[in-house]
């Protein structure tokens, strides 16, 4: 009697002492980055009838280096630069070609190599930044740079700026410019029929928009509105709309994702969530970027159950 | 301790003694004038799975609950026995989320510690047809819990429920067999739904000390109740809990006052609720 006594106070005592164990979450794992090839050569022109042996190495998908591979090569305008099959290049006559590295399954590389008289000509041009990101609104400023064969740099020569789509990015004789609407686009220096590498632009607008979807897993109801940009201040505002309505929960918090329904590792948390019903603000941290992250998730935090997301268009 | 009682007795005593549920008491038997019955017991759920508004199954963090509760009855006369349920000590415990690959913390983990909703009563025999037994019972739910809990672990639902039931109880003697049914309306505020709860049980006795019950259960909520109700869709005191639950007892008799009861409970036709085999070990005494 004694004994079962015991046995029943131990067990019984075990309840008071259980313990909070550790679940671990499956997390989606990020898109391995394609294969690709990298031309290392740096030279940008070359003499007439002057030779260039191209290098290239392979950035494997599990991200090592490869120099021993052997791609295939073109050129953009044989009559000014020829290529051999092992990458020897020959100055034919001046001017600018694209020479081409290529092989079946990796992302292939280019590089706009010059042809040159002398050494004193114009033989490239450099424009500064070679990427931007800006917004609908804004305005950036471009610099170009003219060098000779020796990487002199040529002053007092007058540029011609070009961009590739004017519908995103206007841009002027002075190099300025303009974010017109959301998308991606190339400015290019010209001057005497010597062109710059490409530069990106990217154009963002202030504002993305979505609406909540349910979590096809399961039961739980979102749906409404959401919009999120930057305020008169240059703070970055999470709005939902007046029509915004979903279960409610235990500790149902808001976040930032890079998946729909899923709480990836890079996500931000904003806070639980203010109502389960209409128009409700929540502050983006300042670190955090207008195109950083492409979904709204609203999640049931303490029981791991995503309830619904939005995809930010 | 060695006992001898006469069968018919013995079994009547056997009904008052096992069949006293807290929770979904299918008793139509009050107990005698005097007469007093207790249980110690532990309630052990730990659950990877929540049945979702839809009724189906989704992954949750794993959740451990662990009630520790005392049952008393005490017959006011033959016909009127009240009766009180105070789970004294409910802990609940709610895992750490970690990254598989990332190792990131995604939630701490929680737990509490606390008294929890109680429940205080009254049957009334209403009626004895020979081996039948009609009883009416009044609950009272008592919000000695904590609703407001950051994480959803409520100890409690912060309203003050009422149950009107009607049991019907049937012992088959000289059959050692009985059975049991119970209809409820479950008066719920505070936003919640109100209740349809009903159980049935049937009880076996092999020997002198052995009694065997298959309980099964559940509760049908009218969903009356305002949506954003605390407790929510995904709470454990969540509004519109909906379940059929069911599951073994077996009680064995030490001597003739204590004894020890264990259960497993299981549930289907579930909405609302965690989704895992419950556990039940207690230590019975009565005079």
């Amino acid at each position: 009697m004694k004994q079962k006594t015991l046995l029943l106070t131990a067990g019984l005592a075990l309840i008071f002492v259980s313990c909070v164990g550790t679940d671990f979450i499956n997390e989606p794992s990020p898109d391995a980055d394609p294969a690709k090839l990298r031309i290392v050569t740096t030279v940008t022109a070359i003499r007439v009838d002057s030779m260039l042996q191209f290098r290239v190495e392979a950035v494997e998908a599990d991200g090592n280096i490869n120099t021993g591979i052997m791609p295939l090569w073109r050129s953009s305008d044989s009559s000014i630069v020829g290529i051999t099959p092992g990458g020897l290049a020959t100055g034919l006559q001046s001017g600018q070609a694209w020479v081409h590295a290529y092989l079946p399954g990796y992302t292939g590389d280019s590089l706009l190599l010059g042809v040159v008289e002398n050494e004193t000509v114009l033989a490239s041009i450099m424009i500064s930044p070679q990427s931007a990101v800006i917004r609908t609104g804004d305005s950036l400023q471009f610099n170009a740079t003219a060098f000779d064969l020796s990487g002199n740099v040529i002053d007092s020569v007058q540029f011609n700026w070009s961009g590739s789509n004017g519908m995103i990015v206007s841009i002027d004789s002075s190099g300025l410019a303009f974010g017109k609407s959301g998308g991606m686009a190339e400015i290019v220096a010209a001057a005497q029929g010597v062109f710059s590498l490409p530069a990106q632009i990217e154009v963002r607008d202030s504002v993305r928009t979505g609406s909540f979807e349910s979590n096809p897993a399961n039961r739980y109801a979102v749906s409404g509105s959401v919009q999120l940009g930057y305020d008169q201040n240059g703070d970055l505002l999470l709005k939902f709309g007046s029509d915004f309505k979903t279960d409610n929960g235990p500790g149902v918090y808001i976040y930032l994702t890079t998946a729909p329904h899923s709480l990836t590792p890079d996500h931000i948390e904003l806070g639980p969530i203010l109502s389960v019903n209409g128009a409700q603000t929540y502050t983006v941290p300042a670190a955090v970027g207008l195109f950083q992250y492409d979904y709204v998730l609203v999640h049931c935090k303490p029981f791991n159950v995503p309830f619904g997301s939005a995809r930010l268009e | 301790m060695q006992f001898n009682p006469d069968k018919k007795k013995f079994f009547v005593i056997i009904v008052l003694f096992f069949l006293l549920n807290a929770q979904l008491s299918a008793v139509g038997w009050p107990q005698k004038k005097g007469r007093a019955w207790f249980k110690l017991s532990t309630q052990i759920t730990v659950a990877d799975e929540f049945y979702e508004p839809g009724g189906h199954k989704v992954p949750i963090t794993t959740l451990g609950d662990y009630t520790t509760s005392l049952y008393g009855e005490y017959g006011i006369t033959d016909g009127l026995t009240v009766f009180a349920y105070i789970p004294f000590f409910k802990r609940i415990t709610l895992n750490r989320l970690e990254g598989e690959t990332s190792g990131m913390e995604f939630f701490p983990g929680d737990e509490v510690n606390g008294f929890a909703d109680s429940d205080v009563g009254l049957r009334y025999r209403l009626a004895g047809l020979g081996a039948t037994v009609i009883s009416g019972t009044f609950l009272l739910g008592l919000p000695l819990g904590n609703d407001n809990q950051k994480n959803g672990l409520y100890t409690g639902d912060g309203e003050m429920n009422r149950m009107l039931a009607l049991e019907v109880g049937h012992s088959f003697h000289p059959a050692a067999m009985f059975a049991t049914l119970t209809l409820g309306f479950n008066n719920r505020v505070n936003g919640y739904s109100d209740e349809i709860r009903y159980g049935f049980e049937l009880g076996y006795s092999p020997g002198a000390r052995w009694l065997l019950i298959f309980r099964a259960g559940g509760i049908e909520p009218l969903r009356n109740g305002v949506d954003e109700t605390k407790g929510g869709s995904g709470g454990l005191f969540a509004n519109n809990q909906q379940y059929l639950s069911f599951g073994p007892e077996i009680n064995y008799r030490i001597t003739e006052q204590v004894g020890i009861s264990l259960s497993a409970t299981s549930a289907t036709h579930a909405e609302n609720v965690v989704s895992a085999v419950s556990y039940g070990v207690g230590v019975f005494y009565s005079y």
